[in-house]
């Protein structure tokens, strides 16, 4: 490394650290992470839910308790009439209430199928979906035990000639669909994408606002060196943040590392060169600072969105899910996800880490071409 | 007052002078919804499948068959082991493989019950837990028409058979179960909350930066004037976003307003106030244009995506962060919101949530320009 560089490096170095609060909210961006952790989940868990029973036999509330045992619901109400779950669905204080008709344990008793109804506030397709699975689930179980009772009353074909299929659903690599790994790997991912473009963008702009690019420009200082000394000690902080939030999702949410950590640092740094790859051009692009800002916005949504974090990529149309092959973070939370949650290893992801380098070695190339032709 | 009039003048000067920047408040809210509406699409179909069958049997086809019916799935792989499959999963290839004994014909016709495995990819939670429950009921449809058929066989035993509780779900608000019917009026208080606080806090933050702030503090312009002056073009902006992205879900999407547009029209403006506001708060928090953004980000963006109830319902959470969601505004507009939507209920049911709404505007407004004026004192 030469001395024209070392002297650029510690100019950038001093200058980015200078702007405290900048670098605080770099560091906090990962710890708000931990909070996404803690509270976000897409599983149905404690829904509130209101019961009318118009039956109220023993059948019926084994229904209702067998309802409320369940973690997925809270039982918060028991109506007199009907009428009054209408109110309680209109205000939002359930999304789902179960009716039980007068008739339930009659029906039971004579060996017909009693039916009750349940009324699901549908706003949210995937929680009532969710919701719905559940009591399905709830439901095979009652039913079961009270067919094999049934059957075995009768006498006819005997306890032992039932034929039946089980299906033991195994879930790999996150056995207890924790939503929390999912999510802490994802904003990790989300935030070094983030940081990765807007920060080195803007310290670009930040010298032609100030004019002094053009004194850069006058310097023996080419290109390379110049975007090397730019990024450099960015994704020396980036290493420290990212580290907080490996820790902080390892340690503190039970994130298991089942591949090698060398491997996802040797990767994040890949993302980290196709993150500032596009946050450099950017900035040569744009002409004062709001206008980087808002055009990072405008890119790293879209960017965001095409990754897989937010959808998975089999769930999205077929023209999106090949616009997914544009962005950069698709490529880094399938290592990622890769690495952590399944543990494979470079075998398997040499693809995406050769995507991820191709990415940004093209647009730091296409960013110098655009420096040096500012220069002539 | 015309103090008021000439930073008006000269920010809309700037605003159109800067067409780039007019042309992201306007078209990113755009993109933002058609992203959103077309991609979150949770309902899962086309599962990529592999199938390891070691009984090769009338019946096991049966059961594969079933679940090439449901069209959920799409049959694509026949690994020969169990080992094999696994390599599908770790590769990303296939999201679910069933693996048949080589018993299964047979312990089914001596009476039994067989045990068939599924493995289901769970690095993304949502999908695998959708998978399971078709699993599940793929299966528990097979095993009904089984046991069916079996006590046919001996005579009157179907209804032994029968189930005991059925049961019959009734819908509301958004029966068809369509996703943009919630996504796309959720966004609102998203979008809302996400670029106009932005583009009121680069305003005074680049002025700040650029040092003409302090022209304006040496200049017989009232503090609260230049704070209006500034805010009422990104005002302005906000409601034109708001009546494009109104004007997008109801012909565009498609999406029902059960309720009262002018009711919800009134619940914005003291939403869009409080948006533009924080900004202001920003602006007094930060010296450059980059910090602001993050800070805007952390306060107003983040916030309102994850704490309004309209990706992750808000009963899921802890309690701690239960109570964290009423501190953001985006809360209780994304409730009218859906009020108005999808539910059709009027004033008298939210009316708390638009009486805090408006105090919560109040408060930011007296904050900001308490914070704002003690900087120019």
């Amino acid at each position: 490394m030469n001395r024209r560089l070392i002297g650029l490096m510690r100019k950038e170095f001093i200058q980015f650290f200078r702007d405290k609060a900048l670098v605080l909210l770099i560091l906090y961006t990962f710890v708000e992470i931990a909070i996404c952790g803690w509270a976000l989940t897409l599983e149905v868990r404690n829904m509130p839910i209101a019961v009318y029973d118009g039956d109220r036999s023993a059948e019926s509330r084994a229904l209702v308790d067998a309802f409320a045992r369940l973690d997925n619901f809270r039982l918060v109400a028991q109506v007199d009439r009907p009428g009054d779950l209408d109110r309680l669905m209109d205000e939002g204080q359930v999304q789902f209430a179960l009716v039980i008709p007068p008739d339930f344990s009659r029906d039971l008793q004579a060996g017909r199928t009693a039916q009750v109804q349940l009324l699901l506030d549908g706003s949210n397709s995937s929680i009532a979906g969710q919701a719905m699975a559940v009591t399905a689930g709830l439901l095979r179980d009652y039913n079961e035990r009270i067919i094999l009772a049934r059957v075995e009353r009768v006498g006819q074909g005997g306890h032992g000639f039932l034929p039946r299929v089980r299906n033991q659903i195994r879930i790999w690599y996150m056995p207890q669909l924790k939503y929390v790994h999912f999510i802490m790997l994802t904003m990790l991912a989300i935030s070094v994408l983030l940081l990765g473009v807007l920060v080195p963008a803007a310290a670009i702009v930040r010298e032609k606002e100030a004019g002094t690019f053009e004194q850069l420009m006058i310097t023996p200082i080419t290109g390379v060196e110049l975007i090397a000394a730019k990024i450099l000690p960015m994704i020396l902080l980036k290493l420290v943040g990212l580290t907080i939030g490996v820790a902080m999702s390892m340690w503190l949410f039970g994130v298991p590392l089942r591949g090698s950590l060398w491997l996802f640092y040797g990767i994040s740094v890949l993302m980290f060169l196709s993150s500032s790859g596009i946050g450099v051009l950017m900035g040569t692009i744009a002409q004062n600072m709001q206008q980087t800002l808002l055009l990072a916005f405008f890119i790293l949504f879209p960017l965001a969105f095409l990754s897989g974090t937010m959808v998975p990529i089999s769930n999205m149309p077929r023209a999106m899910q090949w616009l997914t092959y544009l962005s950069p973070l698709r490529y880094y939370v399938e290592a990622m996800l890769g690495i952590f949650l399944k543990g494979i290893g470079l075998e398997i992801l040499w693809p995406q880490a050769l995507a991820l380098a191709i990415y940004g070695l093209a647009l730091l190339g296409v960013s110098t071409l655009r420096f040096r032709r500012s220069l002539a | 007052m015309s103090g008021v009039v000439s930073i008006l003048k000269k920010e809309f000067r700037e605003i159109w002078r800067d067409p780039y920047t007019l042309g992201i408040a306007i078209f990113l809210p755009l993109v933002l919804l058609l992203l959103f509406a077309y991609a979150l699409n949770l309902d899962v179909k086309d599962i990529p499948m592999g199938v390891v069958d070691l009984d090769r049997s009338p019946e096991s086809r049966l059961y594969i068959q079933v679940f090439v019916n449901t069209g959920s799935f799409d049959l694509k792989y026949y690994p020969a082991t169990p080992d094999e499959a696994k390599r599908l999963l770790d590769r990303g290839k296939a999201q679910v493989v069933v693996l048949i004994p080589p018993n299964f014909s047979r312990t089914l016709a001596g009476g039994g019950t067989a045990v068939v495995q599924t493995l289901v990819d769970g690095t993304f939670p949502t999908s695998a837990r959708v998978v399971q429950g078709y699993v599940d009921a793929i299966n528990d449809a097979f095993t009904a028409r089984l046991l069916a058929e079996h006590f046919a066989s001996l005579g009157p035993g179907e209804s032994l058979v029968a189930p005991a509780v059925m049961a019959v779900p009734q819908i509301r608000y958004n029966p068809a179960l369509k996703s943009a019917n919630f996504i796309v009026p959720g966004l609102i208080g998203v979008i809302l909350m996400s670029f106009p606080p932005l583009l009121s806090a680069l305003a005074i933050v680049r002025e700040k930066e650029r040092g003409s702030i302090q022209q304006i503090f040496v200049s017989p312009l009232r503090p609260w004037a230049f704070i209006v002056g500034k805010l009422i073009p990104y005002m302005i902006i906000a409601f034109g976003e708001l009546v494009l992205i109104l004007l997008t879900a109801r012909y565009w999407f498609r999406v029902p307003m059960a309720g009262s547009v002018w009711l919800f029209l009134l619940a914005s403006v003291p939403y869009v106030i409080g948006t533009v506001s924080i900004g202001l708060l920003v602006s007094t928090l930060t010296r450059s244009q980059l910090a602001a953004m993050l800070l805007a980000l952390v306060l107003t963006f983040m916030p309102s995506f994850l704490f309004s109830g309209f990706m992750f319902p808000i009963f899921t959470m802890p309690t701690l962060l239960q109570i964290y969601s009423y501190f953001f505004p985006a809360r209780y507009f994304t409730e009218i919101t859906y009020g108005v939507f999808l539910k059709g209920v009027g004033l008298e049911v939210w009316l708390t949530q638009l009486a805090i709404l408006a105090l919560y505007t109040v408060a930011l407004v007296t904050l900001a320009s308490l914070r704002f004026k003690k900087k120019v004192g």
